[in-house]
């Protein structure tokens, strides 16, 4: 039976109280206040630190929860996982190497060692590598040309902006996307404020600096992170580990090498011709539902590892994941039409267009037990915060449920990635209606996956599929 | 012929340690030569291509220098690209 997302439920969780709110107690990080630093500078670091201090946070609330969840049965799967975590986010960085084109990739990796000895090789990357792109006139021809804006750490520890022009093909292309871009602007700054019900003033995109995606700078870490927060309270096991971290004077993932390789033309054959019934359907329709849950604009073919030993898949590269989100009429499964949810940004997913070849391939019963299990965690935390159980149900819940462990986490989750401090450095309260939007948004998502145990199958135009099926050479 | 005309493949191991650079050259027709490379990375890339720079859609060998362009700006746990043969683990 399908459970009902009240309209404002993203607004009730952040309004409710906890009765019993017990938050870890946890070295707090605080901004440098040693050294006189220009307000840009200053505001930066504040704002890393608040950031560090959140995923922290969420961490150790998913890490409790876990083991809270399993008292009768710590598995060492569970010890290992919150060991690891722990070593990402904590432990030094050994044996560090660029990776990929010097000025063209910022990835770095290296091996961490957790206290048990392990090595674990990690991929680290800063906040300040994603690409920006910026119209700037030409200091010699004064025409507009576009330029990658560099966020730079000088000797003196100050975060700089550097600009470097794109030539060749590379700049023609962004200039055709950017004049694009401008035209739809307007338009997606409207329908941003309505959409969150928030003053056009007060729309978060910043026109000055446009990324490849309708989200602003800063973005990518933090949906990075994200991704791996709520694999963990969804138990999906498909995004590698990954922890939010200082590295270098600014904020870094720090995200654990996953097995496998992208798929090889042979082997999305047989995924497409067998679909469930191949030995890796489970973790791809488990990919294909994390795409739908984290709202995914960048899932092409070589941003997932298919690791053939154990038949799972990782998804990587998610930082254009969780953008902002907008509603649209679509078809619904009776035919008649509905209003759902989409990323503002088209949803790309590969595992969502190769699993919807098949009617009958959907979730499998322990995921969609681990949906409903955290959709109740958060309706049974909520009705015990606002006393509406009668006390022999309240007596009967959990720790984890009467702490609201999987609500916190839920709200601090979608915090870090949609708050924004203002000038006056209080986090803007249109930021904050944006976050408890997405939370709504988010648990209707997790609604639909327990009701119909698959992603929606969406229009071209709200899910800009890779084209597989010709890829292949397979349609008719 | 403006353009880049040659990267780097370099595999990478379960202990993060690189193959010797395989070179991925520009055919005679314009198109990225895959033949130097592993079967199965040159099988994927050949089928599927690699992302373009503004992510709103796929690059193919055929498009030649720019793929050799966009290669470079990807990453992987199991495969990297560079514009020079120099192994660095």
């Amino acid at each position: 039976m399908e459970q009902t997302v009240p309209q404002a439920f993203g607004e009730r969780l952040s309004q409710a109280e906890s009765k019993e709110v017990k938050r870890p107690e946890k070295k707090k990080k605080r901004p440098e206040t040693d050294v006189i630093l220009a307000p840009e500078e200053a505001a930066r670091r504040h704002e890393e630190a608040r950031l560090w201090n959140l995923a922290s946070g969420i961490d150790e609330t998913l890490g409790q929860r876990a083991i809270l969840r399993n008292i009768e049965n710590i598995t060492s799967e569970g010890m290992e996982k919150g060991r690891r975590m722990e070593a990402l986010r904590d432990c030094p960085i050994a044996n560090r190497q660029e990776v990929g084109e010097p000025g063209v990739n910022t990835t770095e990796t290296g091996t961490i060692e957790t206290k048990i000895g392990e090595s674990v090789r990690v991929f680290i990357k800063p906040q300040n590598g994603e690409l920006r792109i910026t119209l700037r006139p030409d200091q010699f021809s004064g025409k507009n040309r576009a330029y990658r804006a560099l966020q730079v750490i000088g000797a003196d520890g100050v975060m700089r902006t550097e600009y470097r022009p794109f030539t060749g093909r590379k700049a023609n292309e962004l200039l055709n996307y950017l004049e694009r871009r401008a035209a739809d602007d307007q338009l997606t700054v409207m329908e941003l404020a309505a959409h969150y019900g928030i003053a056009y003033e007060e729309s978060p995109l910043n026109q000055a600096e446009i990324g490849l995606r309708v989200i602003d700078a800063g973005h990518g870490a933090r949906a990075e992170y994200v991704a791996s927060a709520i694999d963990r309270l969804t138990g999906f096991d498909v995004i590698p580990n990954t922890a939010l971290r200082e590295d270098k004077g600014t904020l870094a993932t720090v995200q654990e090498s996953a097995a496998g390789a992208p798929l090889t033309y042979d082997q999305t054959v047989e995924f497409v011709k067998q679909g469930p019934r191949h030995s890796g359907a489970k973790s791809l329709m488990r990919l294909a539902c994390m795409d739908y849950l984290l709202n995914s604009t960048d899932r092409h073919m070589n941003n997932f590892l298919y690791d053939p030993a154990t038949h799972t898949f990782k998804g990587i590269d998610n930082g254009y994941s969780n953008g902002y989100s907008h509603m649209v009429d679509v078809p619904g499964p009776d035919g008649r039409n509905q209003l759902i949810n989409v990323p503002l940004d088209p949803y790309l997913s590969a595992p969502m267009e190769i699993t919807e070849q098949h009617d009958d391939w959907f979730l499998d019963d322990e995921a969609v037990n681990n949906l409903k299990n955290l959709f109740d965690e958060i309706k049974n935390y909520l009705l015990f915060a606002e006393n509406k159980l009668e006390p022999t149900a309240a007596n009967k819940l959990p720790r984890y449920v009467r702490e609201g462990m999987a609500f916190k986490a839920l709200n601090d989750i979608y915090s870090l990635l949609h708050e924004r401090t203002g000038p006056d450095g209080h986090i803007k309260p249109s930021s904050t209606k944006i976050a408890s939007r997405e939370v709504t948004e988010f648990l209707r998502r997790l609604n639909h996956l327990i009701v119909h145990r698959r992603p929606p199958k969406l229009p071209q135009q709200y899910h800009s599929r890779v084209g597989i099926a010709k890829a292949l050479g397979l349609e008719p | 012929m403006e353009g880049l005309q040659k990267i780097y493949f370099f595999q990478i191991d379960s202990a993060g340690h690189e193959s010797n650079p395989v070179e991925i050259g520009l055919a005679p027709d314009g198109s990225a030569d895959l033949s130097q490379l592993p079967p199965k990375v040159g099988d994927h890339l050949r089928t599927f291509g690699v992302r373009n720079f503004t992510h709103s859609g796929q690059v193919t060998f055929k498009d030649g220098s720019y793929f050799l362009e966009c290669l470079l700006a990807t990453d992987n746990p199991s495969w990297r690209f560079r514009s020079t043969p120099d192994k660095k683990s």
